[in-house]
């Protein structure tokens, strides 16, 4: 192997050293912490990880909420179906808000409880009354009488 | 530079047993900067292999036929592009661009998933590093792309022809990327069940990993199919070829998975089957790389010769054993949350998707498996042709595409009789009309593809119907006019009429296969010229003979040393339609044993096949001309006997003008297929809804923004 070779060799070798061991050099050099202070690093860390998890799972269910209203709009469920659907669903997420409450997270449900519009008997025939302004990607409310929402969008 | 690149190889081997101990050393004494370092491994780990890939590349391109691999798949005449992509023809760079795109896509998920699952992440970092560490450890024992030659040979044995072919530069990269991808899902399963954290976290990281995987999986197999019926000389898209299979396999799969997937993100049901399919999917993946690399099985592929395949069972066993063991002893947390509520409803259909995928995927298996089975057990050699696999495949072909109309017009959850016949009814009168009009228009006595036009009809009329009453919808809410409002619709809901997309190519594709194979015209005959020939309704007239000699007319870089070729004149109802130019090419031979003119053309020919490609139906011709003709001979017997090697292109010469003054018959093959295009527009349609699918709400882009932006005040205000 030439020189410049083997010189290419060590430099590779050390910025993988450099690149790898960063993360053990920095907690080397962070304050030592007591068994007291890890723990509840440790806890804040699970906490924040749960805290995600439930926000992920909050989501999911506005997804469905959502996925449920265009199912009823497109007429693939009828009124009475989607007014058990939608109770279940906005149940399932209230839970799920109290829940992020309780891990002490900020929910997403801010929209004011206004009268909701019930479903046309038939969803095909009925014309379709406008909503209600909203901005297109508000989460749903989840007050027993909430506004209904344009159709909106759903999450990735 | 050899050395360096494998200097590169075991440092690559020494960052994946670093990274494989921090990572499970870290989650199990709870110590993050060991994950964290672990992580950095396999950033490391591809900056290393990209090092490794690159002085590959480069010797390649600088023809260095110092470099084993280089010699054996490369050429001073092979054009520049060509080059850069046989680094991966052979079977040691195709094992680096492996361990490479995997360290890649491996950055890429830890990297997006650096702030969450933790501990899921850890034992994927762990995982994901044992594989490409299996990879690296290959190339070292095994298959060194490194290896070199001293004294370096004056001249390359140049690429294999029928790898001189614009697809076949991205088929590889694309298919390898499917596989690769297909193990980020497996890894971050095993993690999520050695962790015991199956949540909707794990769900939404997983699910863009696979989409991916399914995406690159299904453009990998398409373009093969594209390169089979463009470049080989039998005029067929799907041969049920073994290395074909390996690749279908995952991708069924990986669908039935994106689709399960949604009943376990809504209903927490699902969870055993979800991971099993993960794991399915990644421990096939494996396979196919298997198969393709260890030559077990026959294949005009497979090209692999070293003894890869004790390494690579040894893997899979091991894959097996633990996936078996992870969900079983996991059974705990896989428990289903709710139980379906109705049969009428978009689960029953999912679960009756996801039977029929996995039921092809079963059958495919035993197709491609049962050869080596066979021999295994009994000591003889079977064989598996396509009259096994339509036999099983077709019906369930069938199922799957009348499935993929029936999602989208039924409700999740519970959907009433009343409901379902008003949503099912026009989609139905689609397909009776679509039946009955075929039937009386006199297309009859193929019952299959009578169905699958049938069905395709039903597809296409409830998609369809699925966006008008969106729209109608969203204009009774938004009072946005007709153009407007679908675009909305579309912006705001892109996984489902971006899936829905996905099924309307899905149909298209299956139009193309069933009329292609099944109302196809094919003839082979020997001509001479002046004589033509009727196919379906199209009549073919050998208009005159062709001869090229290399490198003046190699204008296709096709590397032959001498094209002897046709042009066709095709015709309908005595109208021109196309001229037709095939031909074969002849290759040097690799030694000299056949004389100095004979050893220019000795090598193997391969057929260049002529199509003019339409809309409404393919007209293909290939050649096999009659180089073995006695006038022929002559010369090559002569040049032989007077002519030193640097002279002998000058019989090559004098045997062009002798073809195309006195041509022997040649023996052709023509096919005129329907529809075939439509199996590739409809590859486009499913690639354009898959990335419609996957591509970020605009309302979640925005929300990242203000989230970043909210992290940076807030910290910001704590510094004060």
């Amino acid at each position: 192997m030439s020189l410049p070779i083997a010189l290419a060799a060590l430099l590779l070798v050390g910025l993988v050293v450099a690149v790898v061991t960063a993360p053990l050099r920095s907690a080397e050099r962070a304050p030592a912490q007591d068994a007291a202070q890890a723990a509840a690093q440790e806890a804040a860390e699970r906490a924040a990880e749960e805290l995600r998890e439930l926000e992920a799972e909050r989501d999911a269910k506005y997804a469905e909420i959502r996925d449920a209203e265009l199912d009823w709009r497109t007429g693939k469920l009828s009124p009475e179906d989607y007014a058990a659907v939608d109770a279940a669903l906005r149940a399932e997420a209230i839970g799920i808000l109290d829940r992020i409450g309780a891990a002490g997270g900020q929910t997403a449900s801010s929209t004011p409880a206004a009268g909701r519009e019930q479903p046309p008997a038939d969803a095909s025939a009925a014309p379709m009354r406008p909503a209600p302004a909203a901005a297109p990607d508000d989460p749903p409310s989840l007050e027993r009488t909430p506004a209904p929402s344009p159709i909106a969008g759903e999450k990735p | 530079m050899a050395g360096l690149g494998f200097a590169c190889l075991l440092l690559a081997m020494g960052v994946c047993l670093y990274g494989i101990g921090a990572a499970i050393y870290g989650v199990r004494a709870g110590r993050p900067e060991f994950s964290i370092s672990a992580r950095r491994a396999v950033y490391a780990l591809a900056i290393v292999l990209t090092v490794a890939f690159g002085i590959l590349e480069v010797a390649f391109l600088r023809n260095d036929f110092v470099f084993n691999t280089v010699a054996d798949t490369s050429s001073r005449t092979t054009p520049a592009a060509y080059r850069a992509a046989a680094v991966w023809s052979s079977q040691e760079g195709s094992l680096l661009l492996w361990a490479w795109l995997l360290s890649l896509w491996s950055s890429l998920a830890l990297f997006l998933t650096r702030r969450r699952m933790r501990e899921v992440a850890s034992w994927a970092t762990a995982i994901l590093l044992a594989l490409d560490g299996f990879f690296v450890g290959l190339m070292i024992f095994y298959a060194d792309p490194f290896a070199t030659t001293h004294p370096a040979p004056a001249e390359g044995v140049g690429l294999d022809p029928l790898l001189r072919f614009p697809t076949m530069m991205i088929h590889p990269p694309m298919l390898y990327s499917g596989y690769t991808l297909c193990t980020i899902p497996l890894a971050f399963g095993m993690g999520a069940l050695i962790a015991r954290r199956i949540d909707a976290d794990w769900i939404r990281a997983i699910r863009r990993f696979a989409f991916a995987a399914w995406l690159c999986l299904g453009v990998g197999i398409l373009l093969g199919a594209r390169w089979s019926y463009a470049e080989l000389g039998w005029g067929g898209y799907w041969g049920w070829d073994a290395v074909e299979n390996a690749s279908l396999m995952p991708w069924l799969t990986a669908t039935a998975f994106l689709h399960s997937l949604m009943i376990q993100e809504k209903r927490g049901m699902l969870k055993v089957w979800n991971m099993s399919l993960v794991l399915a999917t990644g421990t096939l993946a494996v396979m196919g790389t298997f198969l393709v690399r260890s030559g077990v099985l026959n294949s005009i592929h497979a090209f692999g010769g070293a003894t890869l395949g004790v390494p690579f069972v040894t893997l899979i066993g091991i894959l097996i054993a633990a996936s078996i063991y992870l969900v079983v002893s996991r059974r705990e947390v896989l428990r289903s949350e709710h139980r379906l509520d109705s049969l009428i409803s978009r689960e029953a259909a999912f679960l009756l998707n996801n039977l029929v995928l996995v039921g092809l995927c079963f059958v495919i298996f035993w197709g491609t498996y049962f050869p080596l089975i066979s021999e295994a057990v009994t000591g003889q050699e079977a064989s598996v042709g396509p009259p096994w696999f339509d036999r099983y495949t077709v019906p369930l072909a069938l199922v799957l595409v009348l499935l993929s109309g029936i999602g989208p017009i039924i409700a999740w959850r519970r959907a009433t009789l009343a409901n379902a016949r008003r949503n099912f009814l026009a989609p139905t009168l689609a397909a009776l009309v679509t039946l009955g009009v075929l039937l009386l228009a006199g297309v009859q006595g193929r019952p299959g593809a009578l169905a699958m036009f049938s069905i395709a009809a039903f597809v296409f009329a409830s998609v369809a119907q699925e966006f008008a009453r969106g729209v109608r919808a969203r204009r009774a809410m938004a009072g946005e006019s007709a153009p407007r409002a679908l675009v909305a619709l579309v912006r705001r809901n892109r996984r489902r009429y971006g899936g829905y997309i996905v099924h309307v190519g899905i149909a298209v594709m299956f139009i193309g296969v069933a009329a292609s194979s099944s109302f196809q015209h094919a003839s082979e005959l020997t001509l001479t010229p002046g004589h033509s020939t009727k196919v379906g309704a199209y009549t073919i007239r050998y208009a005159h003979p062709t001869a090229t000699l290399t490198p003046r007319y190699d204008q296709e870089h096709t590397g032959s040393t001498l094209g002897l070729g046709a042009v066709l004149d095709v015709t309908r109802n005595g109208r021109h339609v196309a001229w037709l130019h095939p031909s074969e090419g002849f290759y040097a031979a690799q030694d000299m044993s056949q004389g100095s003119v004979g050893s220019l053309i000795g090598g193997q020919p391969v057929s260049h096949i002529s199509m003019d490609a339409g809309i409404t139906r393919d007209v293909w011709a290939a050649i096999a001309p009659d180089i073995e003709a006695p006038q022929l001979q002559r010369i090559v017997k002569i040049g032989n006997a007077t002519l030193h090697p640097e002279d002998a292109l000058v019989a090559l010469g004098f045997l062009a003008r002798a073809y195309v003054k006195n041509p022997p018959p040649a023996q052709f093959h023509f096919i005129v297929s329907p529809l075939v295009m439509w199996i590739w527009i409809g590859g486009l349609i499913v690639l354009g809804g898959g990335l419609i699918a996957v591509w970020p709400a605009p309302g979640m882009a925005r929300a990242r923004v203000a989230a970043r932006v909210r992290g940076r005040a807030d910290r910001g205000l704590a510094r004060v």
